[in-house]
């Protein structure tokens, strides 16, 4: 019985586009209350596998729960309101209302049966919370490239999830940004929300992440603490000639 | 009383709006009593009755984005309805029995084609239309042995105040939906289907239950129009104009507000209406030319999509949000 108790789990997730095996035979756990960093180098299939976990994709072989229960057959809204939100790689906005209404569409569809009011009382909460309050009338389109991927962060939040999920959040973005960001990150966690991240800001990464899985060639090769994946021969031969 | 009332003020935003919204359907519904040309109340009726197809068009295609064809698919079978069960039963019953079934038949066409995207899905119900064209060609000349059918008429007072009350349900119906729950998932898909979906949106299920009940309006308006053919056949009933005329004219008139289509259908009708009937010839360089309607109407429609993107109503929405604006701004300068 292992002391943790897991939020998201994956027992051999297996994904194919065509002939290429992109995500192979993959077990991972999210923990309760962890920020878990997903790395590996281009084409790895970092991305894929997110895709299957937010069931963007369909999963070929493997079982993926959540709290125990199937979501590799459901649809994206349904693991949705299950409490799984997600980020993409590229912010999708929606370009025709303003920030404001984007959050609140979020905060209306993410659970089932929230009424008018209380989608007003989430989209404010989670606005102020990720700062994107001073901005709530603004033209998406209008909006420089950190704001614009904040703002998908606060659409996400305010699904109310239980776990988020952030693709290259941090892609992009200046150091003054990245440090911002990471503490954005971390105040997430703090308010209780599981974090799966995968990025490539490696001084991010090792920062903030509890704990680290690196994908090669859609296999995982390690798992640990972000000082155990740093020491590890294999990851460092993957990434040969980066600093990890 | 009173819930009708709220939901009537909840439906429009404000007492002006309401207020013009029922001053014009009183108007509308003295027409009749008013005029004693027996043309007018048809005239109107064919107003009505292009508003209410590019509504209810607007309503799925506008907003969630897929251009749908199948109008006349839809119209067709409301028409077909009423052909066949127009000497049993009063029009108002076939309106609804039409707009009932023009709703299954939207759910189940949904359910079959939403998954495709874009184009793919434009082509299908193009083709569901002439699928049924041949369909009933077929079914008439092997089963029935008949070509088209004869159809119980109706007064042209009849026809009017039964799209009248069609029309008015239908604005207000459309008028709530775009406010609700529904209505937002519409404009979300519209946007983003993708990211619509990955925050909780059922697209799947709101994308069919719009199509279908875009097609409930139009399958109504169909049973109230067969009774002024006389004498359908499929070729009438499935005819492709009514598939195209509704989406120019919510293009024309714009699709971002409820009022785009209505705008649209008007100018789009009277203009037609009025070309067609005028002399075709005009005089260009000091020569008689024989021009068809079609073609200065094609042109004016060219122009008018070339010029104003968002149609007619957008355009003249976003110059009076420009001079609010500039009409704001003026005080803080002085």
């Amino acid at each position: 019985m292992p002391d943790y108790e897991s939020v998201i789990q994956g027992r051999g997730v297996t994904k194919r586009f065509g002939g290429m095996t992109a995500v192979n035979k993959v077990d991972f756990d999210l923990r309760k209350g962890e920020i878990l960093g997903l790395i590996g180098p281009n084409g790895a299939g970092k991305t894929t596998l997110f895709n299957c976990i937010s069931a963007y994709h369909k999963t070929d072989e493997g079982e993926i729960t959540l709290n125990g229960r199937q979501i590799n057959k459901l649809s994206p809204d349904r693991i949705c309101k299950l409490g799984l939100a997600r980020t993409f790689q590229a912010a999708q906005n929606f370009p025709d209302f303003p920030v404001r209404e984007n959050v609140r569409m979020s905060a209306l569809f993410g659970k089932k049966g929230v009424s008018y009011a209380e989608a007003e009382r989430i989209t404010d909460e989670t606005m102020r919370f990720t700062g994107m309050d001073k901005f709530a009338n603004i033209a998406v389109n209008d909006m420089p490239l950190p704001l614009q991927k904040r703002l998908e962060v606060t659409r996400a939040l305010a699904t109310q999830p239980e776990a988020l999920m952030l693709d290259e959040l941090m892609a992009g973005l200046d150091p003054a940004e990245v440090d911002e960001t990471m503490s954005l990150v971390r105040e997430i966690r703090d308010s209780g929300v599981t974090v799966l991240m995968i990025e490539h800001v490696m001084k991010a990464i090792m920062t903030i992440c509890d704990r680290i899985i690196v994908l090669h060639h859609g296999e995982l090769i390690a798992e640990g603490a972000p000082d155990e994946i740093s020491k590890n021969p294999q990851v460092i031969e993957v990434y040969l000639g980066e600093e990890v | 009383m009173n819930l009708i009332k709220k939901t009537f003020w909840d439906a429009t935003g404000s007492k002006v709006q309401s207020g013009c919204i029922i001053a014009a359907a009183l108007a509308l519904a003295f027409v009749p009593k008013v005029s004693s040309d027996v043309y007018t109340p048809l005239f109107l009726s064919w107003i009505m009755a292009y508003c209410i197809m590019s509504l209810s068009w607007s309503f799925f295609s506008g907003k969630a984005g897929y251009v749908s064809l199948a109008t006349a698919s839809f119209y067709g079978v409301g028409m077909y309805l009423q052909a066949i069960l127009g000497r049993e039963l009063p029009l108002w019953t076939n309106m609804i029995l039409a707009a009932a079934f023009a709703f299954c038949v939207g759910i189940v066409i949904g359910i079959v084609t939403l998954r495709l995207r874009g184009i793919y899905f434009t082509i299908f119900t193009f083709g569901l239309t002439l699928f049924l064209n041949k369909f009933f060609h077929w079914y008439e000349g092997t089963v029935t042995r008949t070509k088209g059918r004869m159809v119980k008429p109706y007064d042209n007072i009849t026809v009017f105040y039964s799209l009248l009350v069609l029309f008015a349900i239908t604005v207000i119906a459309m008028l709530l939906l775009n406010k609700s729950k529904f209505g937002l998932s519409l404009k979300c898909i519209g946007q983003n289907e993708d990211s619509a979906q990955h925050l909780g949106v059922s697209t799947t299920k709101s994308k069919v239950l719009a199509f279908a009940l875009s097609a409930a309006p139009v399958g109504a308006v169909g049973a109230i129009m067969c009774t002024k053919a006389g004498y359908i056949d499929p070729d009438t009933a499935f005819g492709l104009n009514y598939s195209f005329f509704p989406v120019l004219m919510a293009i024309f008139g714009g699709m971002a507000s409820t009022y785009g289509p209505i705008v649209g259908s008007v100018i789009f009708f009277v203009l037609q209406d009025y070309l067609l009937r005028k002399p075709d010839e005009i005089m260009i360089f000091g020569r008689q030319i024989v021009v068809g309607d079609m073609i200065i109407f094609g042109a004016v429609m060219v122009i008018v999509i070339l010029a104003m993107p968002k149609g007619l109503f957008g355009t003249i929405e976003t110059l009076i949000a420009k001079r609010r604006k500039r009409a704001q701004e003026v005080p803080e300068d002085a």
